[in-house]
């Protein structure tokens, strides 16, 4: 009798090279995920390490751009939510919460702390490109993610809120090519647009 | 003979076995397609869905049920609510009954007011629960264009009018409660309130006959 023809014996031989296979499949697998894990696993956070910032021009920020960001940007339904990388705060909607100090009552105008806090959230976005647009004293601020979303050139779940050259958009890179001195203010036509701006309904 | 009768063995299963795999596989099919047509399959929304409880005994499910909560959570197209509403929320008096002073007492008949985006005027009348609503149909094709400002008003048999006005916008979000929860706090304002006492006398809620037509604001009258 032809063993090759046997019936019994081809069906054996199918039955192992199938086990065969399902075992070569499940040692690549395991290779496979043990080479993703040992790639992926987070090394331990260094807390030596930190981005030096450098900030722009605080009082320009708090007297004419902040009233925008709050009013346009910070109500609870969106930037205003306790959840969000880039929180805003402000008396229309979230507001910061202080065990010593205790709760703000919800109509009393945004304060100091908050303005700092919507600062320090705004350049921390992503430290190193506003850095890198701040050390080429505010040109090509167009990289900013928090521009491009606003513009909804990245994906925005709250849209487009301004067009390129737009008073919003000019009162915003006004501020970012303004040198970090305090004492230099946004000129009348720059200003003007950021009051412009924070009128807009 | 043993070459004839093995490979049989391996390819012709008796019929028996044959019904008992495939009544398993409809089985597993239909615990598949029931729960897919049952549940969320988003975690969050589903999680949303069940942090919102139980429906009150007391009131059964439809305009007048769970004053007070997001509405779009299970009216916002993901179910399990099957109507959908492109806004929704609740209005409450500012004061509490004290008789009842833990639960918010609901506006009957007060004026939501929208000015959309697109400069669009919309109006909704509250129910006795304190509850308004608006399908997308009710908007029409334009549709409800975000950002929009919201007033809220109860009028009096006295002349008093008063207007309550949010003083920011409505980002996205189609129900009231998602933001205004209570009790007040750093990232919330308190429940939708308009500035105005509760009727000393409690309104009776459902009604005992529908307001036919529905009621509607004095500007969608004409």
């Amino acid at each position: 009798m032809n063993t090759s023809s046997d019936p019994g014996k081809s069906g054996r031989t199918i039955k192992t090279k199938m086990l065969m296979g399902m075992f070569t499949l499940a040692v690549g697998l395991g290779a496979l995920s043990s080479a993703t894990a040992a790639v992926s696993c987070a090394s331990v956070p260094d807390d030596k390490r930190f981005t030096a910032l450098i900030g722009p021009n605080y009082p320009a920020f708090r007297d004419s751009v902040d009233p925008y960001i709050e009013k346009q940007c910070g109500t609870l339904d969106c930037h205003g939510e306790p959840g969000r990388g880039f929180r805003v705060y402000g008396f229309r909607g979230l507001r910061l919460y202080s065990q010593e100090a205790g709760l703000i009552p919800g109509i009393q105008q945004t304060t100091q702390e908050e303005i700092n806090a919507n600062y320090f959230a705004l350049i921390s976005v992503e430290p190193e490109t506003f850095n890198r647009v701040m050390a080429q004293n505010g040109q090509n601020a167009d990289i900013l993610l928090f521009l491009r979303k606003a513009m909804n050139l990245e994906r925005h779940k709250g849209g487009a809120l301004f067009a390129k050259e737009s008073a919003p958009y000019r009162c915003i890179t006004a501020w970012l090519r303004l040198p970090q001195d305090p004492t230099v203010a946004l000129g009348t036509n720059d200003k003007s647009f950021c009051d412009k701006a924070k009128t807009q309904p | 003979m043993r070459s004839n009768t093995e490979p049989k063995a391996h390819s012709a299963m008796p019929q028996n076995e044959r019904l008992v795999q495939a009544s398993l596989s409809m089985a597993a099919l239909a615990i598949v397609a029931s729960f897919a047509s049952s549940c969320s399959l988003d975690p969050v929304h589903d999680g949303q869905v069940k942090a919102l409880g139980g429906e009150d005994p007391n009131i059964p499910a439809g305009q007048y049920h769970r004053g007070g909560q997001p509405c779009t959570v299970c009216h916002g197209g993901e179910g399990p609510a099957k109507n959908v509403f492109a806004i929704a929320g609740t209005v409450f008096y500012q004061k509490y009954d004290p008789a009842n002073p833990k639960v918010p007492v609901p506006v009957d008949q007060a004026f939501v007011r929208i000015l959309t985006a697109d400069n669009a005027n919309l109006c909704f009348v509250t129910n006795c629960m304190g509850n308004f609503r608006a399908t997308p149909d009710r908007l029409g094709a334009k549709g409800l264009k975000f950002p929009f400002l919201v007033s809220v008003q109860k009028t009096s048999g006295t002349g008093n009018q008063p207007v309550v006005a949010m003083v920011g916008h409505v980002g996205r979000e189609p129900s009231c409660a998602n933001c205004h929860k209570d009790p007040s706090f750093f990232d919330s304002p308190g429940h939708v309130a308009v500035n105005q006492n509760p009727p000393n006398s409690p309104v009776q809620c459902p009604p005992a006959v529908e307001p036919d037509p529905p009621l509607v604001c004095p500007e969608d009258l004409f």
